[in-house]
């Protein structure tokens, strides 16, 4: 008899079997119990998936409420500004994909001349903001002529000035506690590529195993495993709020695409399996601020994300084909961040960082596999929201 | 009958009724597993009593995921505590480069009753009596039975090879002895 077919039938037999419990064994425990078993967190799994939904709608509702009365034209500016950031910084990154030859070390100085032009172009755009933000920004300059309405009277002129003042002192109070909203690209330094022939995938090595001694790697002849793991690229949304003066929590949504190419290359043949996987993470960072000046800041940030895998899409020389998706993905992350703020509700940032993957223990083979310590970098626009 | 879902909610009401309704539907079940591991009824009734302490101290926080997975979770208890027990016993001496043994014909197991196949697994010795359940019962993979006893995967499947040899060779005298 084939042995699987043996294990369940002796698995069917014997794992619903119910035999009677020693007698008075329901006392004992019951006069060992304590008054009261149940905790209050006692919770089904719908609650708790409702109470999640709720906090994140409450989360966004949230910002949306702090964010809109105020800064209406500027979030417009803004989500102009983002909507071209993204394909920029994409076709950044597919340009770089495409030079496959590229080393790791020839790829960042290229990066970072591209993006710098990007931000160039987007200098402009920031310059033509309505002058009310421009005022904010710099009002000793405006003080003494405002363009279009002069002041008539002594009176008038001084309640102006203690307006504008109790403005900046506002500001300035605000601009350290700032709730803020943050949109990025992100991606991992260096392609990566291997080739290691032979050695027989573990699963496939286990039904061989009876025929080794313990965990002897098993080879295979006359055939060759190549596989190129692209860096990951990841577009986020976050939302940051302060703890305290220096210290922030951020958290929020983050879209990551890797993709994967595989050749298994055998005497007569050779196959292209194109995999690519595509996560929705969630991330949460805590940011400390070291140093400012004027609209300059350095900070350090450290956290977590949890990634898990949506959507999964394989293709084997061409041809598309089933694939299960991966487990979830704890990572951890340290940065090390510059942010330029060209208004005060608005700054541009740069974040390079290291990333470590824990391994989640499944079979997919990925980039955070490859590679679970990866150097990244991640630029974005970041929006202050006043307190 | 009560569904799992409906026991909880009385359980998360505080109703301590239904705490001895949890006790009554699962200690058949819960026995049987215990005695799929240990032997020595006193040490049985032990475990029995300390798997039911933690299930109802601990229901409270028990996330439920459906029809089923309250008996699971208190599966789950039983067979950890049961394997802790012969742990601290030490009888059960998990050896490691036990060299496997050719493979040998299974013999057909339909006809035979669950409980005398139970009482065969019972007179295994302790490590292939332990691996085996764990193997077959709780189709855990040897990677998983390893860490939690301790010992190399390929003792796993070593004592696993020799259980299932020594189980077949309990079936197959039992079953020339109904034929003769």
């Amino acid at each position: 008899m084939n042995q699987d077919e043996w294990i369940k039938q002796l698995h069917d037999k014997l794992a619903d079997r119910e035999v009677a419990a020693p007698e008075g064994l329901w006392d004992d425990i019951e006069a060992a119990l304590p008054q009261s078993v149940v905790p209050q967190k006692a919770r089904f799994m719908t609650l708790r998936r409702w109470a999640v939904a709720a906090s994140v709608a409450a989360l966004l509702a949230t910002g949306v409420y702090w964010w809109w009365p105020q800064e209406a034209e500027v979030s417009q500016q803004v989500s102009q500004n983002a909507r071209t950031e993204t394909p920029q910084r994409t076709s950044v990154v597919e340009a770089i994909e495409q030079e496959s030859t590229l080393t790791p070390q020839a790829v960042t100085p290229i990066r970072r001349n591209k993006v710098a032009h990007a931000i160039e172009e987007k200098a402009p755009a920031v310059e033509e903001l309505p002058v009310p933000a421009a005022v904010e920004e710099e009002p000793q300059d405006t003080e003494p002529t405002p363009t279009t309405t002069k002041p008539t009277t002594e009176n008038t002129y001084q309640a102006i000035v203690r307006q504008l003042d109790e403005q900046i002192t506002r500001l300035s109070v605000a601009r350290h506690r700032t709730v803020n909203i943050n949109l990025y690209a992100m991606n991992g330094f260096g392609t990566q590529t291997g080739s290691n022939g032979v050695i027989m995938s573990p699963q496939m090595a286990d039904k061989f195993r009876h025929l080794t001694r313990g965990n002897d790697v098993i080879y295979l002849a006359g055939y060759e495993e190549r596989q190129k793991h692209y860096q990951p690229i990841s577009i986020g949304l976050t939302v940051g709020y302060p703890l305290t003066d220096r210290l922030s929590l951020s958290s929020g949504i983050v879209f990551t695409k890797l993709q994967s190419d595989f050749y298994y290359i055998m005497p007569s043949q050779q196959l292209r399996k194109e995999q690519r996987l595509y996560y929705l993470g969630i991330p949460l960072n805590l940011n400390y601020r070291l140093w400012a000046y004027k609209g300059l800041k350095v900070y350090a940030s450290a956290g977590g994300q949890a990634d898990w895998n949506i959507s999964t899409k394989l293709q084997i020389n061409g041809v598309s084909q089933e694939m299960a998706k991966d487990r979830m993905q704890w990572s951890v992350n340290g940065g090390l961040g510059l942010q330029y703020d060209i208004i005060p509700q608005l700054g541009l940032y740069a974040e390079p960082g290291v990333k470590y993957y824990f391994d989640n223990g499944s079979n997919v083979q990925n980039f955070f596999k490859d590679k679970p310590l990866n150097f990244n970098l991640q630029l974005g626009l970041r929006l202050n929201l006043n307190d | 009958m009560e569904t799992e879902q409906q026991l909880l909610k009385a359980i998360y009401n505080g109703e301590r009724a239904a705490l001895r309704r949890l006790y009554d539907r699962y200690s058949g079940y819960a026995t049987a597993i215990v005695l799929r591991y240990i032997t020595e009824q006193e040490e049985v009734r032990d475990v029995l009593q300390d798997s039911f302490m933690k299930i109802l101290t601990s229901v409270g926080n028990f996330s439920y995921r459906g029809e089923g997975s309250l008996k699971n979770w208190v599966s789950r208890v039983v067979v950890n505590e049961s394997i802790s027990h012969l742990r601290m016993q030490q009888r059960a001496v998990f050896t490691d480069d036990i060299p496997d043994m050719p493979d040998e014909e299974l013999p057909d197991i339909k006809d035979i009753p669950p409980d005398l196949l139970a009482e065969m697994v019972e007179r295994l010795p302790d490590n292939y009596r332990t691996v085996l359940n764990l193997f077959v019962v709780e189709e855990h993979s040897h990677r998983e039975i390893a860490r939690q006893l301790g010992m190399k995967e390929s003792t796993s499947s070593s004592l696993f090879f020799r259980a299932k040899k020594k189980l077949a060779k309990m079936i197959k005298e039992y079953q020339n002895d109904d034929t003769t």
